[in-house]
Order: structure tokens, then C-alpha cells, then sequence
């Protein structure tokens, strides 16, 4: 696979809309900056907000 | 098709509203920690391949790849999201993304708790993980992908066969 090159510095945003079309761009780059907390606790929020709206439905309908 | 009874003891008010809390509180958590681990248990699988084959690579840095690798995953709880909110609630059994659309909603055969395992996203998710991993370890991405899905393989059987022979012990 060819890998794509950028010696500049991915944003977090252009990171996750990237993983999508151009992985080999974001795993570069983490080969050069590995930073992954802000990642994980964007990914842990938007985890939690998909879930939130589902689980008020189940305690509605159970109550 | 072994489908799941009824459970009698779902029959109070007060049962199914401890019930709803416990489905609340551990979807709470599943959803916080459900990424953190799935980073933590990818990047040690990674982390054994590399300590056989590539460059040597630190945890942290295969830490990264995986946290990333998640986001098929998350996409597919989006998705789920927007099924969930256009679905009643009585019928969130039938909600699937995987190979379980094939079967009748509440089936707990081998077959169906198999093909619930086989989700695009997670193939995806994982897909991304074996190539991140094998950029960083200056590896090929088939190795490292038939290694993460011969391992993922042997999770899914292992895991619907005991969870089908589990479910089949409890309702007979």
C-alpha cells in the first residue's frame, strides 16, 4: 500500500475525517506523534452521547 | 430457532425498573469504557505480533493506532443511534448493523449469536488496526490483518458457542 507523506501536523479533527478516506495519512502521522488522549476521550463522549437518547427510551418505557 | 422466554421475573413494575437502571448504568459504562478497552486488548495484540515480527515499536505508539482504529465502531453506534430513535423501544431486539438481521429477533442459536459477531464496522475497525499497526512496524498489512483476524475469528466462535450453550442451559 502506498503510504502518503505530509510533514505537517494532522489536527484531531482532520485526523478523524481522514481515518475514513486516507488512513495511511493518519498512521504516518502517528508514527511522528503519537498523541492519543484527546482522541480516546472525544471517541468515550461521542460513544456516551450515542447511547444516552437510547437508554432514556428504555426507562421510559419501563416506567 | 431457540428464541428467549419470556422471563417471569420481569413481570413487576418494581423488577423492570431495576431492570431499566441496571441496562442504564451498564450502558453508561459499556459506553465510556468500551473504547478504552478495545485500544488497550487491540494494542497488546499488536504488541505480541511485533514481538515476533517488524520493527520494534512501543506500546504507546500501537496504543494510538488502535484508539484511532475504534472509529468505524463509534460510527456504527451513530448509526445504531439513528435506528434506535426511529425504532420503539419494545422492538430494540431487532436492531442489527451485523449478519443478525438475518435472523428472528431474541434467537440465541450458535448461528445467530455468530453472525451478530460479524459487523462490517468491527471488520473495518480491525482492518485499520493491522494497518496502522503495519505502518509502524514496517510490516506487511496482510500479516498483520490475517493475524488480528485469525484471532478475532477464534473470539467470535469461541465466544457464541459458549454464550449459545450458556443461554441453552438456563432456558433448557
Amino acid at each position: 500500500m502506498e503510504l502518503e507523506s505530509d510533514s505537517g501536523t494532522l489536527s484531531l479533527g482532520q485526523k478523524f475525517s481522514l481515518i475514513f478516506t486516507s488512513p495511511s495519512r493518519v498512521f504516518t502521522e502517528l508514527e511522528r506523534n503519537h498523541s492519543w488522549l484527546a482522541a480516546l476521550l472525544v471517541i468515550s463522549l461521542v460513544s456516551l452521547a450515542a447511547t444516552l437518547p437510547l437508554l432514556s427510551k428504555i426507562k421510559h418505557m419501563a416506567s | 430457532m431457540q428464541q428467549m422466554p419470556d422471563n417471569p421475573a420481569l413481570s413487576s413494575p418494581e423488577a423492570l425498573d431495576m431492570a431499566a437502571n441496571a441496562a442504564i448504568i451498564g450502558g453508561i459504562a459499556g459506553a465510556l469504557l468500551t473504547p478504552l478497552l478495545f485500544a488497550l486488548i487491540v494494542a497488546l495484540l499488536l504488541k505480541l505480533f511485533n514481538a515476533l515480527a517488524g520493527d520494534k515499536v512501543p506500546y504507546r505508539k500501537l496504543f494510538s493506532v488502535s484508539v484511532y482504529a475504534y472509529l468505524p465502531l463509534l460510527l456504527s453506534s451513530l448509526i445504531g443511534l439513528a435506528l434506535g430513535l426511529t425504532t420503539p423501544a419494545e422492538n430494540f431486539g431487532s436492531i442489527s448493523i451485523s449478519l443478525y438481521l438475518l435472523f428472528p429477533p431474541d434467537t440465541y442459536t450458535f448461528p445467530a449469536l455468530l453472525a451478530a459477531q460479524i459487523n462490517p464496522f468491527i471488520l473495518w475497525s480491525l482492518y485499520l488496526a493491522a494497518l496502522g499497526g503495519a505502518i509502524l512496524m514496517k510490516s506487511e498489512v496482510k500479516k498483520v490483518g490475517s493475524y488480528i483476524f485469525l484471532l478475532w475469528l477464534i473470539y467470535a466462535l469461541a465466544s457464541s458457542y459458549f454464550g449459545a450453550a450458556s443461554i441453552s442451559n438456563l432456558y433448557g
